[in-house]
């Protein structure tokens, strides 16, 4: 029982730490450049087709 | 692909454009993937709306269901005679330079509003976040001005406030 009360709060704070990772990540991503924006959106277009024809 | 859009419009096959959906989300929030390009063009019938298809059948462009594929990316072009909203959408979009190319962005407001009008759940979660991003009481006059005789641009907008 205890153990589970454990993993319960570790995985709780393990996504508490997940969502400010990615909303710090988002930050920056945020104030790119629209020029770089469409890079990486074409970059993962070109990964997203290389996936389809696997 | 933005120089062919603005040859378009050189050319006199549409009278102006601009940049919506994913990408327009994109402009505004962090990168994210999508599949295709969604231009709003400034349009008065479907006879314009029909030559934009036809110059690019002649042009040897793939059209593939409502996709016309420019340079390998899909783009779906969106009429303005549709509706109010994607009519002042173009008229109010702003001026963006991408490398050295003039472009336009449909506003954050508007952007919202044809959010809310495709509804989609994807739509739902661009729209709360795009929400600090907005002018809450020019966001307001945009729905209002815009919306159908059910208001239901500002119906769903209420229901989103409520998730917030």
């Amino acid at each position: 029982m205890m153990r589970k009360d454990s993993y319960k709060q570790d995985s709780k704070k393990y996504l508490q730490r997940f969502r400010e990772a990615r909303a710090v990540r988002a930050k920056k991503l945020e104030r790119l450049p629209f020029a770089k924006k469409v890079d990486i959106i074409e970059k993962m277009r070109a990964d997203a087709q290389l996936t389809r024809e696997a | 692909m933005l120089v062919t859009l603005n040859d378009l419009k050189k050319k006199r096959i549409i009278k102006d454009y601009a940049i919506a959906g994913g990408y327009a989300v994109s402009y505004y929030l962090e990168p994210a993937y999508t599949y295709d390009l969604d231009i709003l063009v400034l349009l008065d019938n479907d006879e314009e709306f029909h030559s934009l298809y036809e110059y690019f059948r002649r042009q040897g462009n793939k059209i593939e269901d409502i996709y016309i594929f420019i340079d390998d990316m899909p783009v779906q072009f969106l009429p303005s005679f549709i509706g109010k909203l994607f009519d002042n959408a173009i008229r109010n979009a702003r001026r963006v330079n991408v490398r050295g190319i003039n472009t336009k962005v449909v506003t954050v407001e508007y952007l919202i509003a044809l959010l809310l009008k495709a509804f989609r759940p994807k739509d739902k979660v661009r729209i709360a976040e795009l929400l600090n991003k907005a002018d809450k009481s020019l966001l307001n006059d945009v729905l209002v001005g815009c919306d159908d005789e059910k208001g239901l641009l500002q119906t769903r907008f209420k229901k989103i406030l409520t998730t917030l």
